[in-house]
């Protein structure tokens, strides 16, 4: 398991979760199941995976964590294709889980509960797509931007690495999905936000000096 | 009246052999070949320059059946006659003018011609379903769509003739592919063997091109009438003697230069090599010809449909001194009377400047008149050996794109439109086009497979996998919902077009640019579009606000760029320039003497040329065709490797690919890839450089084709093939209706399907075309691969440099760079950290 403290009690998984420490809370942004169904069901033949993905590893990072609840940080499905199979998997945790409602799961009735946002110890959960009021003293959690790392090296390297923007206000998780490609953030940070990019093997902080490809062009 | 030329005649209906006395007294050269073979109802190809009475000769034998099918009886119901075909649309609607003008002369008021293309109106389809046409003009996409339609089946019942124009344009395509899959499709449908009709410039060989149109096993006769007009082939270059000009002063001078030209005629064609080059052009003569300035505008693909009519239709009535283009008049319509064709900087390929050429002088016994143009010195170079090439008419050979899969996936959904085809039909009603000839029936069968919605990866999970055809009862290829035929009428074609943004200034639509230009675009900045200076006002979704912004300077230089590569023949002539040029070096023989005679070059043009010659001898050395120089200069954490390998761009790309490969199982790291047509540059890190022999061992030909496999694994070039080839083959729809608009949120991302696939199903039909797209159209592998083998024999040289030397420094200001990721990312991850906190 390779976990990095992003902020005092926040940890983020190289599986692309935020594990809330104190609260014994996982939180998972942007699942998106049932990508390649409902792409299929509007003609795009997508090749049919990722679901099958997307379970297995929210089922490791339960056994790893051994989490009190489980916090899904909106868009957990894609559209109408993936929400039968969405809800199975749901329907049959073992944990307590909360559906905090992205723009993808408009007029989605999911097993369990389903809210606009949460508030969890010091932090402010939301999915992202709406400005909410910002809830005064805690740290607001969203997802709904996929950001990422993009490193070039100036010879030849060219990496996307999925990536959280960090702050003491405000954290933007990465996306779940296998599918997500990801939006490069390397010139959208703020002043005091830091970007902690995410590898299978490693999650670290990006100094700022890496953000730009020193390249020339 | 010669002989030769009324035989025809006789065989002609008599109201139409009248006609043809009348009107022209006699038949062109063009017209006497070819109307014998087509009154007897052979297949023929037509190759003759422009002007030569081509479109003619081909619709002589339709006016010739015309005429005797009047003579039965009425017309009206007996359907379409004559598909005509062309790559352009602007040629369609130009064909219906032309064949409007003799029907009227001949007073067949009863003879309905029809234009059809993406344009064609709602109301006008609606009337050619009721009343098809009997002389149909269309495009291969749009004939495509028609064949695919039921309810258009009876209007092809009884077609003869399918005539083809600029058939050279369309065959090295997909959109070729298509074509002769259309043809099979009416093939099919008829009693009687089409008569096919193919017309195309010089190419060569022509056998391969007569096969392209008839299909394997299909007589086809072939008639060539060779442009008798003498061509007038100049080169110059605004560099006079200085090799190495100071920043803008070439420019300027160009722009003066050819001002002057443009004075000096009634009519200038110039051709440039990109777009964004165009506009630039366009936008500086105007300044520097105040008075004329509304005189001269800009053509290309990118400009606005009635922008680029209006444009045609000026240069045709005389009312312009110039026009610049990139590609968009190499071919088609009648642009009227043209003196001077100007090509700045090379060409790359022979035929392709005798097609430019071939524009001026626009009516049969005048004179061509071409100038090359060359920009820099390499330019100069290569201008030099191109003219003389044009001049004994060495043309490259055509190569024609063999059993694209996309495009059998579109055919397949077409034909499952009717359900009346078994998949064995379908097999080999495919392997009867000339593209399809080689097809596989395990290839055939993937397709298949992937269209009926299976693809192996954990196919069991989905109880629905929502496939594109079916098996039917009836054991035929079928459709299983409407929605899915109307999905595919949406998406018929294989122009892989990015999203294009429509340029507005106020109400008027200026033209189209590509997405990713304007994605690097902020407002305020400044562009040159139809040769006016604008500035960026707002975006929204896919349209891009502008305001005149006349005297700013322009702040984004260029916006796009697809460049040709260099032809097989001309890189060989260049070698031999080289190798000449040092041997009276060597010899200490005059250089500039020797470029002025054998090139036919200005006294200053072959002084810049002996000045850039004898400094790269003096500073590194002259690769000739007897060994491979390689130069390495360093550059502070950066190491640039030189690869003097002349083979043109897209050879030299599959071949960086595989020394970067190799570089990469020997060293580690990867490679930034610099690459043109005279050779290829690797910028690497210190750790990463080799000595001679090191390189040299690195070049061999052995398991050359696994390497490059391998290098493409993760390379950027089959992802970003693969997206057009997941547009075309259905798999990720170019349009889609009801598409949300602005859902942005979770883009479908052609690299991760393309992940997808490689990892769950590496030999999916689709990955496959992607990879052939890339290592055979994209990349000459075959050239890389015969460099390679040459290699082998030669001695290399390795040279330290201390400063570019001028020979490579074309190839170090070039900005086409790909990074090429070689390594396994994880590697690459592990070395980054180490980076950033080995030492902390």
């Amino acid at each position: 398991m390779i976990v990095a403290e992003v902020s005092p009690g926040l940890h983020l998984d190289s599986r692309r979760a935020l594990w809330i420490a104190g609260e014994g809370a996982l939180v998972v942004a942007d699942a998106h199941w049932g990508y390649a169904a409902t792409h299929r069901a509007a003609g795009n033949l997508l090749p049919v995976w990722g679901d099958e993905q997307l379970e297995s590893t929210l089922d490791a990072l339960f056994a790893d964590h051994a989490p009190a609840q489980v916090i899904f940080l909106g868009d957990v499905v894609h559209g109408r294709a993936g929400r039968t199979r969405a809800a199975a998997y749901l329907s049959a945790l073992a944990l307590p889980a909360t559906i905090l409602r992205g723009n993808h799961d408009r007029d989605w009735i999911p097993p369990g509960t389903i809210l606009p946002s949460l508030a969890v110890g010091g932090c402010f959960l939301h999915h992202g797509d709406q400005p909410l009021p910002p809830n005064a003293g805690k740290i607001e959690i969203v997802g709904h931007h996929h950001p990422a790392y993009l490193h070039r090296d100036g010879a030849g390297s060219r990496l996307k690495l999925p990536a959280a923007v960090v702050s003491s206000r405000r954290v933007v998780l990465p996306a779940f999905s296998p599918w997500a490609a990801g939006t490069p953030w390397n010139g959208r940070l703020a002043a005091d936000e830091t970007l902690w990019a995410v590898a299978s093997r490693r999650v670290f902080p990006v100094p700022p000096d890496r953000l730009f490809s020193s390249a020339r062009w | 009246m010669s002989r030769a030329a009324a035989a025809p005649l006789i065989d002609l209906h008599p109201s139409l052999a009248a006609w043809v006395s009348r009107r022209f007294g006699q038949l062109a050269p063009a017209q006497v070949a070819t109307l014998p073979h087509l009154l007897a109802g052979r297949s023929t190809l037509l190759s003759s320059p422009t002007g030569s009475g081509k479109t003619l000769a081909a619709f002589l034998g339709v006016f010739d059946r015309l005429a005797r099918a009047r003579d039965e009886g009425p017309l009206p119901a007996r359907g379409i006659l004559a598909v005509y075909i062309s790559p352009l649309r602007a040629l369609t609607y130009d064909i219906q003018k032309n064949l409007q003008g003799p029907l009227d002369e001949l007073g067949w008021t009863d003879v309905r011609l029809g234009v059809r293309t993406g344009d064609t109106s709602l109301k006008e389809r609606a009337a050619q379903k009721r009343h098809p046409p009997h002389i149909l003009a269309t495009t291969p996409e749009s004939l495509t769509l028609l064949l695919s339609q039921p309810t258009w089946l009876a209007a092809f019942r009884h077609t003869r003739f399918f005539i083809a124009d600029e058939l050279h344009a369309l065959a090295e395509n997909k959109r070729g592919s298509l074509l002769m899959l259309a043809a099979e499709r009416l093939e099919d449908i008829v009693p009687v063997p089409l008569i096919r009709v193919g017309l195309s410039a010089t190419v060569a060989p022509l056998s391969a091109m007569a096969g392209f149109l008839t299909g394997p096993g299909r007589p086809c006769e072939i008639v060539e009438i060779k442009g008798e007009k003498p061509a007038r082939i100049e080169v110059f270059s605004p560099l006079r003697s200085d090799p190495y000009p100071p920043a803008g002063y070439g420019g300027t001078r160009l722009i003066r230069e050819l001002g002057d030209v443009i004075l000096a005629r009634r009519t200038t064609l110039i051709f440039t090599s990109t777009r964004s080059g165009a506009e630039t052009i366009g936008h500086r003569l105007k300044h520097a010809l105040p008075d004329f300035a509304a005189h001269i505008e800009v053509h290309h693909a990118s400009l606005d449909r009635s922008v680029r009519l209006e444009v045609e239709d000026r240069l045709k009535r005389g009312e312009l001194r110039a026009v610049v283009c990139s590609t968009s008049l190499e071919m088609g319509i009648d642009i009227g009377s043209i003196d001077t064709v100007i090509m700045v900087s090379a060409p790359k390929g022979v035929a392709r400047a005798l097609q430019r050429i071939g524009r001026s002088g626009h009516s049969m016994g005048e004179t061509s008149h071409g100038v090359l143009a060359a920009t820099n010195i390499n330019d100069l170079a290569e201008c030099a050996v191109t003219a003389r090439m044009i001049a004994r008419r060495e043309l490259e050979p055509v190569r024609f794109p063999e059993a694209p899969l996309d495009v059998l996936a579109q055919h397949l959904v077409g034909l499952a439109v009717f359900g009346s085809v078994t998949p064995d039909e379908a097999f080999a009603l495919t392997r009867r086009s000339q593209p399809y000839a080689t097809l596989t029936r395990d290839d055939f069968d993937r397709v298949l497979h992937y269209l009926q919605g299976g693809g192996r990866s954990l196919e069991k999970n989905y109880r629905d996998l929502f496939g594109k055809v079916i098996v039917n009862a009836e054991g035929c290829l079928a459709v299983p919902a409407p929605k899915i035929a109307r999905a595919f009428y949406q998406n018929v074609g294989t122009i892989a077009s990015e999203s294009m943004f429509t340029v507005k200034l106020g109400r008027r639509n200026l033209g189209q640019v590509e997405e990713s230009f304007m994605k690097r675009l902020r407002i305020g900045d400044v562009f040159v579009l139809n040769a006016r200076t604008v500035r960026l006002v707002e975006t929204r979704l896919l349209t891009a606000k502008v305001k005149e912004a006349s005297s700013a300077l322009p702040t984004v230089p260029r916006w796009n760029a697809n460049k040709m590569p260099l032809g097989s023949g001309l890189a060989a002539e260049v070698v031999r320039q080289r190798t000449v040029a040092a041997a009276r070096l060597a010899q200490g023989a005059d250089l500039a003497s020797w470029f002025r005679s054998e090139y036919d070059l200005t006294t200053p043009n072959a002084n810049a040329l002996a000045r850039h010659f004898s400094l790269q001898a003096r500073f590194s050395v002259i690769p000739t065709v007897d060994f491979v120089l390689v130069e390495v200069h360093r550059e502070r954490e950066v190491v640039n490797v030189f690869f003097h390998t002349l083979i043109g761009r897209s050879a030299n790309d599959a071949l960086s690919r595989i020394i970067a490969q190799r570089l990469q199982a020997t060293t580690g790291g990867n490679a930034l890839v610099t690459i043109d047509d005279y050779g290829f540059l690797l910028a690497l890190k210190p750790f990463q450089i080799l000595d001679a022999e090191g390189w040299r061992a690195l070049a061999h030909r052995n398991d050359a084709e696994a390497d490059l496999a391998t290098a493409l694994t993760e390379s950027q070039l089959v992802k970003s093939q693969f997206r057009s080839v997941a547009q075309t083959g259905l798999m990720v729809p170019r349009r889609v209706q009801g598409e949300e608009r602005g859902a942005r949120a979770l883009q479908w991302s052609s690299e991760i399907i393309f992940e997808v696939l490689r990892r769950h199903e590496p030999d999916h039909p689709l990955l496959r075309e992607a990879y052939a797209e890339a290592t055979l159209r994209f990349l000459d592998t075959p050239r890389a691969l015969a460099w390679l083998d040459t290699a082998a024999t030669l001695p290399w040289r390795l040279v330290e440099l201390d400063r570019v030397s001028p020979f490579a420094f074309g190839l170090y200001v070039s900005k086409i760079r790909e990074t090429m990721t070689l390594e396994d990312p994880e590697t690459t991850i592990e070395r980054l950290f180490h980076d950033m906190y080995g030492n902390v």
